[in-house]
């Protein structure tokens, strides 16, 4: 039989081909084996005999049979079948393939095999574990760009023939630096390009071919597994086709799954009897389809660039999804219009469509799942794919609450082996030849890493790194501009932009930043680097900001012990040496074997598994949303050592450690918890699981019927009080970039020019939110994290800005801010949230809290970007107040010290002045706002006017802010009013109302509709009161319907005569006017009605948080009681005095009070009802003319920008890691320094408002911004006012101290 | 050997004649699994989710594979170690002058696997108290081959797994803890130091163990017949020769002169000194009041059942109670040559056990045996009672329907609820207007 034939037989062979899957037929390419794969190799022709699958069973006799040959150069190994359990007999070439007859006979394997005496030498080093050996690794294969196939060249000839005749080669022997046995670097899809044959040589538990070597026995949890979250990543695609626009299904439609040859294709779920039934209850989905090519989806973002019309740049936009050389299509365009259109065809064409999809296609953003290798570049990167991705361990970190006992292997990726063959210092091999069921979290992190959104950092208590703390370590003393070919290098392992210029680019660097802990000031660094990012350690601290100690003590913040005293707050189950894989069993990790698009719906244990409840004891039976029908019985799990792994003992829970043999805990028992004569009894646990919700007496204590309980198990999860913290990716910024060719790795593969990094900007800890969950998750209240709302950007082939920062919107026409009900992982003892964490304190000092915890934001996290948009009296201008390249410091702060030190010195040689304004002239800007690409301003008698800004950045436009973007005809953006003198955007963030209508958003999608006030801006003029313009049109990518014109006006009785200034609240305006403030009803926005009428002295402007609305006539500053449901009114010898406030922001718990010639006024209004000054801030009198100012976070640090009059813009640091050792905090106390400033074009008078971050609801419950996941969504009015009202309407407060005399113990 | 077994297996199966298949089977030389040569590898080896953890099977087995769950959720079995924690056996222990009653080989020996320290596998651990294999024996030779195809019983059981389906070599398993042999018992100090009584009776000890293995087709392709009443049946006559031998070796030599006192009826001595109620059976006639009666129980439901095959070697059996408990009185010579006897008529009642075609005729007329027995007033002792009582039990679990019978058993085992209670008058009156009923 020829080799051939035996080819033909092997692609033929029935039943080889995985299971579900369907081949779909893909628009171009074909299979990759044909195509050169992602490195540009072109395939070697390799015919391979038919490898049989491994059998079930067989004689040892037999085994040895398809081992002996193997065993002449692999003389030991660690456990020849991989399983520690002696049931299993397997010879080599069962799983591997490959022939084990030939046999080398040299009577000294030695000589042949090792490859270099310096390998040699590092080999020895290796082998004996300690600490000081593990310092003579002095490479890894990632990082030195080493030649492996040098290697090759030192093999004896004959060695090397035996070992390609016994081996099975491969068709890309370049890309696996064949023969060396390591993992390649940079691997990311490169089994999809390879052979199944090799693919199964190298790991014959990789998904598609282990249905080959392992499906003999373990076919079923195969077929699960393929189809598990872990694999398809479903949960990726599809959130962020959703939220960002691009697909409008909820219930996602979207996977990864390939052929055994490596070919995209769909998966299907199981037969099901009742499909509807099990995807309503269960979020069951029946099948998921491949990734569409990039070049072929239609872009979500309505930008201006993806409107029709418009002439098209025809040599810039090479049509990569239509070829079109000659550019024919592009010359019928009509003359006459701005040549910024993507291309003749609009939307998905000229290589620019959604980014997020070339990020996912491009880049490493969530990758590996487990059809991939880690990527075997950095610590925490290092694994093998399918099965062994998981049971097969590798050395990627030395922390051993991260990886148990694997800490000391390091955290190289090098191996332990018994195996001579394999070489002992190099990376990217697993540390033995050997399955295991304790796999160390550090394996998990691998994957579980992405930025802040995977909970396996929070649960060992880490986030991602913000680029400021630390950062005189982290950042090169010299500025850094690299090379193209260095930013190509590091972004290929790295796609954040950041580390072409931080020191944690280097590999080597990066690799021991947590050595650096000893040293630091600011933050301590986890050991793991994935990606190559940096993960900072989150300590308890309090609401201001300062460390504290276990018992609540604080810790000064020059204590060189601090972090040693400080409370890292990972999980307590972190702490006590637990392991994911000691509560997410075999199930969870393999699935159940229904497709799922939620991970929270594929889950299948539960808090009260292993805890109880209040009122029962735990049953050791999964019963979460994935558990199977009577659950899975956990008393029946054994660990490794062959010991049960949970035991009831003497009335105690004990589970015992599935990694550390002999480590062993006590569960805790909530029912023990709250029974007084038991040891565990703690009164703040009994209180909080028992009080009534009889807010009147609060009475707690077992002695409350269940039913009279304000915290019933099937209204809120646990984590919704037991969570210590929560990670918040407030934005991530995505640019997209001409000019890079680079490879896509998902799918059918390719090149495009054109490359996205990822940028996380604001990732905080202390934010603390609540919404409900899905009736797929019992509809309960749980914490609500923002889930990296992006900001996009691209920059086409002559390096010209097209978009810039501009946020996408979701398919439900709601703000791509996402939010996401999800359990934190950071659950402890006693770091857990309390009463006054979810509802009003008795010293009503809560206020912020309150507002951060409902979603409706605290302006504090808000994005202020690229530019400052100020408002003058004669015109409008952006001032350029951040760098371009990541890290966008703004210019002159703290990071921009480090990151740009160059740069930073000529700021300061410019005397700090701002180089780049862009202004239009306009009326009096006495208020504007950004939203999109349309500024949206009041300029007095000129009216209420959108000015089109989607060029602001653009180099090749010559007039970057245009009031007519096309003929008059086709729009007319301004709505002429008598005096316009303010006005107000529901939100800022960018919505689309129209698209959240009909039954795929309202019933499929189960999306609640949007409050009607979300179709208008809001107007005050001085002479007609209120007038109210639907805006919508400008974003529904038409650009011939958008004519403004005034919808509603309204001014009964003359009450708005002077109105001034205007905020809102939900479907509330208050309105300053020369009455006073003026409180108007919108819920029906075209008829409003008036609430009250509250008398102020000269009102100026205001602003709301929550149950206050701050504001500032010429007495100062004032608060008005707006509670809802109650009357409101003016709370007395509560002022502070300022002789000319003006505009007042209000960030947290403090408010920023622009103060005219007094400059900055700094006020704590943690207490609102007790305000106090606490400084003002004028920058030795540089700040005189103070007219508004606005605040937002750029990275770890908080920013103030002024509108200082004749002055122009002033950028002030409120806080940062040199002035405010407490950055940390929710709301720490400012230490304002000026850092730049800009002289405007006219007076400064006002500023446009960064786009909210975590505001997902307003004040009335009207949703703003898109939630994660089917059925969840921010608290609704009536939820909210629960929190804090009774029926009644009464307010009621709570204290954090339990009181015993409250207590009632049932009889 | 292997060869000759199997054709034979496969003719009796072609003849349909099933009860006659298989007593060639049992193999009473075995070595119980505590004693064998081979590692015990540990629950955790076979317990696996693939093996005989499976939850939800995929594909048709031979087996459940489910064996693992129902051993460790359902099965005393798995609690047995845990029993030597608690208090009553912390009490046990400390009466006994032992450290713990979870470390002493005299707990342990029926309360785990207690097999040497060097033939414990890498996952055993004592811990699990009596696991697979306690039962199987241990599986260091067999546990990598045992599922070969095809399947071969009898190579398993060369490579040194326990063949616990001949019902000989199973009941000798579980008798040895739960009757008690000359090296392990629970003598009398163990039951003075406080532990519970035993009592055994194959068939309920099976179904509510509770049994885990089918007897469907393949089993008794591979296995031997296995019903409620055929074990019952044989399960009564090895139980007895367990008892028997007992009153045969080293247990006879007491320190005291006296047989183990284990091995008498507790009843016979712990009882109120007020009880009135002292009566002779028929059986043990030659007794005076205040004799100390040997515990035989087992013996009695095995004359009783026997009475429906073979009236004249049930007047045998009868004969030979009798003497045994005239023997007690006697010398400890003449109780070992009277158990001697007992011993000789188990066998042979094994034998006609085996043979025989058990029927609804036929197992009917054994009901009725066993009610007469005890309206002849051979029940007084608890242990008897227990014993016909469950013995009836087993057939109305093979033949259910029989309403009668089903009510008379509720009431009967509410009559046996507790030894201390028991009226044996009682008891005899429900047998005899069952009788009448019947």
């Amino acid at each position: 039989m020829t080799n051939s034939v035996i080819h033909e037989q092997s692609r033929k062979r029935p039943g080889s081909h995985s299971f579900a899957i369907i081949l779909v037929s893909m628009l171009c390419i074909g299979w990759s084996n044909l195509t050169s794969a992602a490195g540009g190799e072109v395939p070697v022709d390799v015919s391979y005999p038919f490898y049989p699958p491994a059998p079930k069973s067989q004689t040892q006799t037999e085994a040895d049979s398809k081992s002996i040959g193997c065993m002449s150069c692999h003389t030991s190994t660690d456990r020849h079948t991989m399983h520690s359990n002696p049931a299993v007999i397997l010879g080599c070439t069962d799983c591997h393939g490959g022939d084990a007859n030939v046999t080398w006979t040299a009577s000294d394997t030695q000589d042949h095999h090792v490859i270099s005496t310096e390998e040699k030498g590092k080999s020895d080093g290796y082998a004996n574990e300690s600490g000081k050996s593990e310092e003579k690794v002095s490479h890894q294969p990632g990082h030195n760009n080493k030649d492996h196939s040098k290697g090759n060249k030192e093999y004896d000839a004959a060695y090397r023939a035996a070992m390609d005749s016994a081996h099975v080669t491969p068709t890309l022997p370049k890309t696996w630096h064949y023969p060396s046995s390591a993992n390649p670097p940079h691997s990311y899809t490169i089994l999809n390009t390879e052979s199944p044959e090799y693919v199964r040589f190298v790991n014959p538990g990789d998904y598609r071919i282990a249905e080959e070597s392992c499906g003999a026995c373990h076919l079923p949890i195969i077929q699960a597994a393929k189809r598990s979250l872990m694999t398809t990543g479903a949960m990726l695609w599809g959130g962020a086709s959703y939220n960002n626009g691009i697909l409008p299904y909820k219930n996602y439609i979207l996977g990864e799954a390939y052929t055994r040859e490596g070919v995209g294709a769909a998966i299907e779920g199981p037969p099901m009897k009742n499909p509807e039934q099990l995807a309503k209850a269960h979020g069951v989905l029946p099948s998921l389809a491949p990734l569409p090519a990039w070049e072929t989806v239609r872009p979500g973002d309505v930008f201006r660039v993806f409107e029709r019309g418009g002439r098209n740049i025809s040599n810039l936009f090479p049509e990569t999804g239509l070829p079109n050389a000659l550019g024919q299509l592009q010359r019928l365009e009509e003359p006459g219009r701005p040549d910024i259109r993507q291309s003749n065809r609009g939307p998905g064409t000229g290589a620019r469509i959604s980014v997020p999809i070339i990020n996912l296609t491009k880049t490493r953003l969530n990758d590996p799942i487990s059809w991939f290798l880690g990527t075997n570049d950095n610590p925490g990167d290092y694994r093998s794919s399918g099965c062994s991705g998981c049971h097969v361990v590798y050395a990627n970190d030395r922390d051993p609450k991260h990886s148990g006992p694997y800490a000391k292997f390091g955290h190289h990726g090098v191996t332990q082996t018994k195996d001579p063959t394999i070489p002992k210092g190099e990376s990217g091999h697993p540390l033995k030849h050997e399955f295991t069921r304790a796999i160390p979290t550090s394996q998990c992190m691998i994957c579980h890493m992405h930025q802040p959104n995977m909970f396996v950092n929070t649960y060992l208590g880490y986030t991602m790194w913000d680029y400021e703390s630390d950062a005189p370590h982290m950042w090169p003393e010299e500025q850094q501009y690299p090379s193209d070919s260095k930013i190509r290098k590091i972004n290929e392992r790295n796609p954040e932009e950041a580390a072409i210029r931080g020191k944690w680019g280097d590999p080597d660097f990066l690799s021991k930043v947590s050595e650096l802990n000893p040293k630091l000031r600011d933050t301590q660094f986890a050991d793991y680097h994935g990606h190559g990012w940096n993960f900072r350690a989150v300590y308890k601290r309090d609401r201001d900001g300062n460390l504290l100690d276990a018992e609540g003590g604080q810790i000064r913040d020059d204590d060189p012990e601090k972090f040693e005293k400080g409370v890292h707050m990972a999980s307590i189950h972190a702490d006590k040496g637990m392991h994911c894989s000691d509560c997410h069993f075999s199930q969870d990790s393999h699935g159940n074997g229904h497709i799922y698009g939620e991970v929270a719906n594929a889950v299948e244990i539960d808090c009260v598994d292993c805890h109880g409840t209040a009122s029962k004891y735990p049953t050791l039976t999964t019963s979460g949303p994935a558990s199977p029908s009577g659950g899975n019985k956990l008393a029946t799990l054994r660990n490794p050592d062959g010991k049960l792994r949970f035991e009831w003992v003497d009335g105690k829970l004990i589970q015992r450690s599935l990694l550390t043999e002999g480590l062993e805990w006590e569960v805790s028992l909530v029912k023990d918890t709250i029974n007084p004569s038991h040891p565990q009894y703690n009164p703040k646990a009994s209180r909080a699981k028992t009080v009534s919700s009889n807010t009147e007496e609060q009475t707690w204590g077992t002695g409350v019927a269940y039913q009279d309980r304000a915290h019933q198990d099937e209204e809120m999860e646990c984590y919704s009080c037991h969570t210590s913290w929560t990670t918040s990716c407030a934005g991530c910024h995505l640019p997209i970039e001409a000019n890079w060719k680079t490879p896509k790795h998902h799918y059918e593969g390719g090149e495009s020019r054109n490359f996205a990094t990822y940028n996380p900007q604001v990732a905080r800890d202390q934010m603390f939110q609540l919404g409900r969950r899905g009736d797929i998750n019992g509809g309960r209240i749980a914490p609500v994290r923002s889930s990296s709302g992006l900001v996009l950007s691209s920059t086409n082939a002559n390096r010209e800005k097209i978009y810039i920062q501009q946020p996408p919107i979701a398919s439900s026409g709601f703000s791509s801010q996402a939010f996401a009900p999800h359990f934190p992982h950071t659950t402890r003892l006693t770091e857990t949230k309390t009463c006054t964490d979810c509802h009003l304190s008795e010293e009503n000092d809560n206020n912020a809290i309150m507002a951060q915890l409902l979603l409706q934001g605290t302006n504090f996290v808000n994005f202020v970007g690229y530019h400052a948009w100020v408002g003058g009296e004669k015109s409008i201008s952006a001032v350029q107040v951040t760098e371009w390249e990541e890290p966008q410091a703004v210019i002159g702060s703290y990071l921009q010290k480090y990151a740009y030190p160059d740069w930073f010195e000529e700021h300061q040689q410019r005397k700090q002045k701002l180089k780049t304004e862009h202004s239009h002239k306009s009326g009096r800007a006495s208020c504007l706002q950004l939203r999109g690409e349309y500024l949206f301003v009041a300029e007095g008698k000129k009216g209420f006017r959108a000015y089109d800004v989607a060029n602001i950045a653009n180099k090749g436009y010559s007039l970057r802010i245009v009031t007519a973007p096309f003929s008059q005809a086709g729009q007319k953006t301004k709505v002429k009013t008598d005096n316009a003198t303010c006005m107000v955007l529901p939100t800022n963030q960018n919505i689309a109302p129209e698209r959240n209508q009909g039954e795929l958003m309202r019933e499929v999608n189960q999306e609640q509709p949007f409050h009607p006030i979300y179709n208008y801006a809001f107007i005050t003029d001085s002479e007609s009161g209120l007038i109210l313009v639907d805006v919508n049109t400008l974003a529904d990518g038409e650009f011939r319907n958008n004519n403004l014109h005034a919808d509603a006006v309204w001014n009964e009785n003359g009450i708005l005569n002077g109105a001034r200034h205007i905020t809102m609240g939900g479907h509330f305006l208050y309105v300053v006017a020369d009455a006073g403030m003026v409180i108007i009803n919108v819920d029906d926005p075209l008829k409003p009605t008036l609430v009250k009428v509250i008398p102020l002295n000269d009102g100026r402007a205001s602003a709301l948080q929550f149950r206050y609305l701050f504001v500032t006539d010429a007495d100062g500053l004032k608060v008005i009681d707006v509670t809802q449901g109650q009357e409101p009114e003016l709370l007395e010898e509560n002022t502070i005095s300022l002789s000319n406030a003006q505009r007042i922001y209000v960030a947290r718990t403090f408010a920023y009070v622009a103060a005219g010639e007094e400059g900055l006024a700094i006020v704590d209004v943690k207490q609102p009802t007790k305000m106090k000054l606490v400084q003002k801030f004028t920058a030795n009198g540089q700040i005189n003319d103070a007219h508004d100012v606005v605040v937002g976070s750029t990275n770890a640090s908080l920013f103030a920008y002024v509108a200082d009059g004749a002055n122009g813009l002033k950028v002030i640091q409120l806080t940062s890691p040199d002035s405010q050792p407490k950055f940390y905090g929710f709301s720490p106390e400012p230490k304002p320094e000026l850092i730049a400033w800009k002289k405007t074009k006219s007076p400064a008078i006002a500023l446009s408002k960064g786009l909210d971050r975590d505001r997902g609801v307003d004040e009335t419950g009207g949703q703003i911004a898109v939630f994660g996941r089917l059925g969840s969504r921010p608290l609704n009015k009536a939820e909210m006012r629960k929190m804090y009202q009774n029926s009644k309407g009464k307010i009621w407060t709570v204290s954090d101290t339990p009181n015993n005399k409250e207590r009632v113990d049932a009889k | 050997m292997q060869n000759s077994f199997i054709q034979k297996a496969l003719m009796a199966l072609m003849v349909g004649a099933l009860s006659l298949q298989l007593a060639t089977a049992s193999d009473s030389e075995q070595v119980l699994p505590q004693y064998d040569n081979n590692k015990h590898m540990g629950v955790a080896t076979c317990g696996n989710a693939i093996c005989h953890g499976v939850r939800n099977l995929s594909e048709p087995s031979n087996v459940r594979q489910n064996e693992y769950h129902t051993w460790l959720l359902n099965d005393r079995h798995s609690q047995s170690y845990k029993t030597l924690m608690n208090e009553q056996s912390k009490r046990i222990a400390k009466n006994l002058g032992l450290k713990s009653a979870a470390t002493a080989d005299i707990c342990l020996d029926c309360h785990a696997d207690n097999v040497r320290e060097e033939m414990r596998g890498d996952e055993f651990h004592i811990t699990d108290g009596v696991g697979c294999e306690a039962c199987h024996g241990g599986s260091e030779k067999w546990l990598a081959t045992h599922t070969l195809t095809p399947y071969s019983a009898t190579r398993n059981i060369s490579d040194g797994m326990y063949p616990s389906a001949p019902l000989a070599n199973r009941t000798e398993l579980c008798t040895s803890c739960h009757v008690g042999n000359s090296k392990k018992l629970a003598n009398h100090n163990i039951m003075g130091a406080g532990h519970p009584r035993l009592g055994f009776e194959l068939d309920t000890f099976t179904a509510r163990q509770p049994q885990h293995y089918d007897v469907d087709a393949d089993y008794l392709e591979r296995k031997n017949a296995d019903t409620p009443i055929r074990r019952m049946l044989i399960g009564a006559a090895l139980h007895a020769r367990a008892t028997a031998q007992n009153l045969t070796g080293s247990l006879l030599d007491h320190p005291q002169g006296f047989p183990e006192i284990a091995l008498f009826n507790c009843h016979s001595c712990h009882k109120p000194l007020d009880d009135q109620r002292w009566q002779n059976r028929p059986t043990t006639a030659g007794l005076k009041p205040g004799s100390i009666r040997l515990n035989d129980g087992s013996l009695i439901l095995l004359a009783a059942v026997s009475g429906a095959i073979d009236k004249a070697f049930q007047d045998k059996i009868v004969r030979a109670i009798k003497d045994l408990h005239v023997a007690s009185r006697s010398s400890i010579a003449e109780v070992k040559r009277a158990a001697d006897q007992v011993i000789q008529l188990t066998e042979q009642a094994e034998t006609k056990f085996k043979r025989l075609t058990i029927s609804k005729n036929s197992s009917q007329l054994m009901l009725i045996e066993l009610a007469k027995f005890g309206v002849r007033g051979e029940y007084r002792d608890y242990t008897a009672a227990e014993q016909a009582l469950m013995a009836m039990d087993a057939i109305h679990y093979q033949y259910p329907g029989n309403l009668t019978l089903e009510s008379m058993l509720n009431k009967g085992f509410q009559l046996t609820k507790s030894d201390e209670t028991f009226e044996p008058n009682d008891f005899r009156t429900m047998l005899s207007s069952f009788l009448k009923s019947e």
